[in-house]
């Protein structure tokens, strides 16, 4: 019987400060607290109280048949856990069910899979133990920033004892292949995939405010139909999306909490259907086929490749430098220095760095605290400045060890890797686009 | 006088030359009336009366007239610069809106707008026996009051002073309306008054204004005020500073600043530049400094003001100006009273002023680099240089270069020394 797949991502970026050139040297405050503090008030209460009060809602009702999964990125938890506690507390209740499934990200929402295995293996240790200390429970199930994957991530991913990983179910990669499946790596030694269904996903994540769209306005029963036709040719309709979709994204008044409130009823109106968190789907249903992934792909945009994070030199500059900052930075053995560079690695910097649509005044200027991409560089130039110079006064710092100043590019291999996916990615397809979840 | 903008509204150099100088000006007993487009909040100053041309600017003709299509903008032009009584409204406020947000809007529109408030207030302000205008957005205004002088049957000179040329902003790509204008004012002014030798020429070769007509007044610096001093420890502990000042223009040449920090780099990557300013190049110039690898070798803000423009010329152990075309560059002045050595390009006025300069040419970014490398490792000649400039400075003051001002008035004025400059 064919399963819906609910997965919420939780993040919110700890955004820089308008930090100045006058402030390198003098001030170590990169982050915006003002800003950081606003938006998570924000979105909290358009957003993640409202929504959990009905996921809860559901869930009581319905005696656990509905279920869902979230990942919460660990600086999302960190700032729940200071500025909106009870956003925090509400997720507690929702774990506490018993129907709902944490899975594990990056603590830091960043995109060290691709730069520094040891860093990435470092975060997502960070983020178990994050998880564990807010929820008890220690998540079987991974899913990397972004959806962000490949061979070799899973392999990583793999060897760190996760029994499922979720991506995206790319078109380029899927072929005549169905999402609706469950999947194995390339390599896989019993680790199963979920993939996407970015249609039915994206019709609920991006369309279903939007007017010109032919299926708005889109009631629950209108989903429900399009999912029951999905019947004998699906196991799962893996639906992942920005939790922020609920209330931030889609707006209350365009009846988004409505649509979840009846979808339940709506897809058992099909006895064969039901919910299903994504650990029971991959217990429950055998793989399909293996499949290979050489190139990493993601959920961002309409080329659901990196090119929403790197590809251009301000980009590919920045998150280079900041990761030569490993070296240094670990011997000297200071917790609150290493926190504040990794929260650099958070993805939503390099993204706010795009310049692809820029003219447009696409998603990414939407999800931006910015006025343009090269705002967010130059503040990250000035910051990494003064975090070099952070190390070389640090008492512990020994100066042999440090490498931080800046080579002319990004290491060749990234380089080359997102070249590849670039070119792949040329044939453009201008249905829809991921964004992430950063709202303003 | 007519003028463009004065600090703290200012959006670049006009303004604070504007300052200095008619400060310089009153201290030699001129008395002044300065008009400007608009003013903001509460602009009063001690040493002159500020005119709002927009508080002039109330008849119904121009917007009659803007709104022409059958005329030529010339035509239309030289009937507003001669007095027409005209008032614009709405239109009006557009205009002064796109003269502050620089939406290009027609230049001649702009122009005979200021001329036709010019000519209003030289009525209901008879008394001025000099008129001095600042660039070409003024121009049609000193020819306007001239004519109402003339009608009064008063002999009044129009001075046509030259900040800046379109050539020197944009180069051979100019904008051909804007130089038209400057042209028609410089040729129909009594005197031009250019700010460097360097300017003359510039005004000569494109213009056609003969050099006998030409008065060079250099600018200067605020003799009274000396920078409070910042400290930058910690960040000049562990860098050599170079410094750019500078809108973001092709005039400034801040393309020549990144290949600068490129080829320095390549010889002493421990050293950081920074460039301070905003404009049309300022995106390009972020990207190109990244695609060169210079991330975090440059180091980018926007536009600064007040005491934290000090504050930039402090934390630079270098300050380079390799404007592509510069009729002066007092930011060179602001630097050395900073104390900081400067590097600026043959291919400006403050060349001119001062020996205690290195001085290369704009687009040999080589010899540049030499320079630079040369002041950041010989701390002897640095010190030299910085010594020097502090010594030049006495004489590159406002109060100098008012009095060298002043000495143009009574040329112009044909040198009866009973005359007592009164300026619109």
């Amino acid at each position: 019987m064919p399963n819906i797949c609910f997965y919420f991502q939780v993040h919110q970026p700890y955004r820089m400060r308008h930090y100045r050139v006058f402030d390198i040297g003098e001030s170590t405050d990169y982050f915006d607290e003002k800003t950081n503090r606003d938006i998570c008030r924000k979105v909290a209460d358009k957003c993640y109280l409202p929504a959990n009060a009905l996921m809860l809602e559901l869930i009581n009702k319905h005696n656990g048949a509905f279920k869902i999964a979230y990942s919460i990125s660990g600086v999302a938890l960190e700032q729940f856990a200071e500025y909106t506690p009870e956003v925090l507390e509400s997720f507690k209740k929702l774990v506490a069910t018993g129907h709902v499934e944490l899975l594990t990200e990056t603590y830091y929402h960043s995109l060290a899979a691709l730069f520094n295995p040891d860093e990435f293996r470092e975060q997502v240790r960070l983020h178990q133990q994050a998880t564990q200390h807010y929820f008890g429970v220690t998540p079987q199930i991974f899913r990397n920033t972004e959806l962000i994957y490949s061979n070799g991530i899973a392999d990583m991913v793999e060897d760190l004892g996760f029994k499922g990983m979720l991506t995206e179910g790319v078109d380029r990669i899927l072929a005549w292949r169905s999402p609706n499946f469950v999947y194995e790596p390339h390599n896989g030694r019993g680790m199963k995939l979920l993939l996407k269904n970015y249609k039915l996903s994206d019709d609920i994540a991006f369309r279903f405010s939007q007017q010109s769209w032919n299926g708005w306005p889109l009631t629950a029963e209108k989903f429900a139909k399009w999912v029951h036709e999905t019947d004998g040719a699906a196991d799962t309709i893996n639906l992942f999306m920005d939790y922020e979709t609920i209330g931030e994204h889609q707006w209350e008044d365009t009846g988004i909490f409505d649509f979840f409130r009846s979808l339940p009823e709506s897809i058992w109106q099909h006895p064969q259907f039901g919910f299903a968190t994504p650990s029971e789907v991959i217990t429950a249903t055998p793989s399909m086929a293996k499949i290979d992934i050489p190139d990493s792909i993601s959920w961002a945009d309409t080329e659901r490749d990196l090119s929403a994070w790197l590809g251009n030199p301000m980009q590919d500059n920045a998150i280079a430098w900041v990761y030569k900052f490993e070296e240094g930075l670990k011997a000297l053995e200071d917790p609150a220095l290493l926190h504040q560079w990794r929260k650099l690695q958070t993805s939503d910097h390099f993204y706010y760095m795009c310049t692809k649509y820029w003219s447009d005044g696409d998603v990414h200027k939407y999800f931006s605290v910015y006025d343009s991409p090269h705002d967010s560089y130059v503040i990250m130039s000035n910051i990494l400045t003064d975090l070099a110079i952070r190390i070389k006064q640090h008492p512990n710092h020994k100066p042999r060890t440090v490498k931080v100043e800046v080579e002319s590019t990004a290491a060749t291999e990234e380089k080359a890797s997102t070249k590849t996916t670039k070119e792949k990615a040329t044939k453009k397809e201008p249905t829809k686009k991921r964004t992430t979840r950063v709202s303003k | 006088m007519l003028g463009w903008e004065l600090p703290p509204w200012n959006s670049g150099g006009l303004g604070t030359a504007c300052l200095g100088l008619t400060e310089g000006l009153s201290e030699h007993g001129v008395d002044i009336n300065f008009v400007l487009p608009k003013t903001f909040g509460d602009t009063s100053y001690d040493h002159m009366n500020v005119i709002s041309a927009v508080d002039y600017a109330n008849d119904d003709a121009i917007k009659q007239l803007l709104e022409r299509t059958d005329m030529s903008e010339e035509e239309i032009v030289r009937q507003l610069a001669y007095g027409t009584k005209v008032a614009i409204g709405e239109h009006q406020r557009l205009l002064v809106q796109h003269f502050q947000t620089e939406i290009p809007v027609s230049p001649h529109a702009q122009a005979s707008w200021y001329a036709a408030t010019a000519a209003r207030i030289a009525k209901k302000n008879p008394n001025f026996s000099v008129i001095h205008a600042h660039d070409w957005f003024t121009y049609y205004g000193g020819m306007a009051a001239r004519k109402v002088a003339a009608a009064d049957g008063r002999h009044t000179p129009f001075i046509a002073q030259i900040h800046a040329t379109e050539y020197d902003r944009c180069g051979e790509h100019g904008d051909p309306r804007i130089i038209a204008i400057e042209r028609t004012g410089l040729n129909a002014a009594d005197r031009v008054v250019a700010v460097s030798h360097y300017t003359k020429e510039v005004v000569h070769k494109y213009y056609g204004v003969p050099r006998s007509k030409i008065s060079v007044v250099y600018n200067g610096i605020p003799n009274k005020k000396q920078p409070k001093q910042f400290d930058f420890a910690e960040l000049k502990r562990h860098h050599k500073i170079v410094l750019f000042m500078g809108r973001m223009t092709m005039q400034k040449g801040p393309d020549y600043f990144v290949q600068l920090a490129h080829k320095v780099h390549q010889k002493d990557p421990n050293v950081r530049f920074v460039m301070v300013g905003s404009g049309d190049m300022e995106h390009r110039m972020i990207e190109e400094s990244a695609r060169l690898g210079l991330t975090g070798t440059i180091l980018f803000s926007s536009f600064l003001r007040g005491s934290d423009v000090d504050r930039a010329y402090q934390l630079a152990d270098v300050f380079v100006m390799p404007s592509v075309s510069e009729p002066f560059g007092i930011v060179a002045l602001e630097a050395m009273q900073n104390g900081t050595p400067v590097i600026v390009s043959n291919q400006s006025g403050v060349a001119e002023v001062s020996n205690n300069i290195l001085k290369v040419d704009f687009w040999d970014v080589e010899n540049m680099a030499k320079s630079v490398l040369h002041v950041l490792h010989d701390a002897h000649a640095s010190k030299n240089l910085v010594a020097g400039g502090k010594h030049d400075l006495q004489t590159l003051t406002w109060t100098q270069a008012a009095k060298v001002m002043h000495n143009v008035y009574h040329d112009v004025l044909g040198g009866a020394p009973h005359h007592r400059p009164h300026l619109v």
